[in-house]
């Protein structure tokens, strides 16, 4: 029989009733608390005993200080008075044991009570929730706006939609725990100045349980819709980030056992961490490191759905199906994104030597799933305002005007302008899909037939 | 409108301070009170140590010695005047009840 066991124990920070009742619980089967964690807390194993538990909060405490204050040992040193002893500790939470059988409460006035745990809720619990929250509406809006202004893109993407998915759910989640303690603050109050009771806040987590399972769904969905290659990308570059999070908190510790103080744990941690993930984002964002060995990732595919047929991850249309010349030195870059609404296939033919005389080909199909987003999506491609910023801000208008579309064998087809001048892009709207396309010559009436024929068929 | 903090002092305030009447050894408050009150009364270390520490804030106490981690107090005249005025509440509230019965 192991000596030790970890449990996942969710509590809310100060449902110290509920807390109390399970450690009571996990010590008549003869399991003693020893260290809390991140969810998980470590038992060690005693002779099973009835023995009283409470819960209490320090407000001047933090997780990063490298022993108890003066404060906090003159704290204990009371507690220990009255037959509690400290168990372990996290943070600001305090939690004791004491043998006796009816011993005296730590907390015996609730009024006083109930104001400690607000000292100690208004120093970090409800700062982080409302931090947490701000952080995601100001994801959420950029979000948004990516989706407002090119739907056709962004609303093809599960990756993006996945991302607003989770940003509205913690930005629920968030609000839900400072409005619960909130609310629960009210009443407390009330109850501990009128009729001198403490009120318990409850364990119910029905609200977080049903976050978690929604996310989860989401999650499923994303890893299911995505490639192969894409979803192995996703997963190392969460473990990547993941690493990293575990770096900075065996620093912080490393840090709290060499008796650093509090403070600069703090901005060491933080400064350390935040370089290492932007240092990380950035590697990732540029394409500096492969996470997949070039053997692997040939064989894995971009695309897991089944809108467009693409036989192993070969462009529909390539530079061969336009000029006659040797392209053995080009490169080709296929994706697909699909979403419940729409399914996009980006693809480039290019030239691997940055000539801009050399030609290539890039274009888009998209495919509108729900026919009552086609005016929407063709709406907001045919004209769009880019902000562009480099050492001044420049602002240039691009839109697509209608061009004669008989040699093309379809009904819409525009051309890009940009302020003015034309510009080698065309866009050919099939009613349920939308291709653009960007040959860097003039296409002769066989060239413009073919491509709607490849591409409206795929 | 928020209460004025102390405006009503409760139980275990009221007999924290009557301790507090003589210097007094914060931790050696967690026995006067029991003792003072034929154990009717207990007071919570964590009770007695976030009161110490809002009276101190309030100036209702001072700390008079510090000898290593063991501190005492003992009233002012601000704390004095508190407990004076909750003495005459809970009087007036006695008296009520003796019109009434």
């Amino acid at each position: 029989m192991t000596n030790t066991k970890r449990v996942r124990a969710k509590f809310s920070f100060y449902d110290r009733a509920g807390i109390a009742a399970f450690l009571e619980e996990q010590a008549k089967l003869g399991w003693m608390l020893e260290k809390i964690g991140r969810g998980i807390w470590k038992f060690k194993s005693i002779e099973p005993s009835s023995l009283h538990f409470a819960v209490t909060y320090f407000p001047k405490a933090t997780e990063y200080d490298p022993e108890p204050s003066e404060e906090q040992a003159l704290f204990y040193e009371m507690c220990e008075h009255t037959g509690w002893k400290l168990v372990t500790t996290s943070a600001q939470m305090q939690i004791f044991c004491n043998e006796d059988k009816k011993p005296v409460p730590i907390e015996t006035d609730p009024c006083v009570d109930v104001e400690n745990i607000q000292k100690s809720i208004n120093k970090v619990y409800k700062p982080l929730n409302i931090l947490l929250a701000i952080l995601c509406v100001i994801q959420l809006k950029s979000s948004i706006t990516r989706i407002v202004s090119n739907p056709m893109t962004a609303l093809s993407n599960n990756a993006e939609l996945f991302l607003v998915f989770c940003y509205v759910l913690l930005i629920l989640l968030s609000l839900y725990e400072v409005i619960r303690y909130g609310v629960w603050y009210k009443k407390a109050k009330m109850a501990a100045e009128q009729e001198g009771v403490f009120l318990n806040p409850g364990t119910k987590k029905t609200f977080e349980r049903i976050i978690f399972v929604l996310f989860i769904l989401a999650l499923l969905y994303l890893l299911i819709s995505s490639g192969r290659k894409t979803t192995l990308i996703n997963v190392i570059s969460a473990l990547g980030f993941f690493a990293i999070r575990i770096l900075g908190r065996l620093l912080s510790k490393w840090m709290k056992h060499k008796k650093a103080a509090a403070a600069e744990n703090v901005i060491l941690t933080f400064v350390i961490t935040f370089a290492l993930l932007l240092a990380f984002d950035y590697l990732l964002i540029t394409d500096r490191i492969n996470l997949l060995p070039e053997e692997v990732e040939d064989k894995l595919s971009v695309y897991s759905g089944n809108t467009f047929a693409i036989e192993n991850g070969e462009l529909p249309l390539t530079m061969e199906d336009f000029i006659e010349g040797d392209f053995s030195n080009y490169t080709t870059t296929l994706s697909v994104n699909e979403t419940v609404f729409s399914a996009q296939l980006y693809a480039v033919h290019h030239s691997e030597e940055p000539d801009p005389d050399i030609p290539a080909i890039s274009y888009t199909v998209t495919k509108i799933k729900m026919p009552q987003l086609h005016d929407w999506y063709l709406e907001k491609t045919l004209d769009q305002t880019f902000k562009v910023r480099h050492r001044i801000t420049f602002t240039f208008h691009l839109e697509y005007i209608p061009i004669y579309s008989e040699p093309w064998g379809a009904e819409h087809v525009y051309r890009r302008y940009s302020d003015g001048h034309p510009l080698d892009t065309y866009l050919i709207d099939m009613g349920d899909r939308i291709i653009t396309i960007s040959p860097d010559w003039e296409l002769t009436t066989e060239q413009k037939q073919t491509i709607v024929s490849v591409l409206g068929s795929i | 409108m928020p209460r004025e903090k102390f405006h009503t002092l409760t139980e275990q305030m009221f007999y924290v301070l009557l301790c507090l009447k003589e210097e007094c050894y914060g931790m050696d408050i967690l026995d006067k009170v029991p003792a003072m009150t034929n154990r009717r009364v207990n007071v919570g270390s964590g009770t007695l140590y976030n009161l110490l520490e809002q009276f101190l804030e309030a100036k209702m106490i001072e700390e008079t010695k510090v000898e290593g981690r063991r501190r005492s107090y003992i009233l002012t005249q601000k704390g004095r005047d508190r407990l004076e005025a909750e003495y005459r509440r809970i009087c007036a509230q006695a008296e009520d009840y003796r019109r009434l019965f």
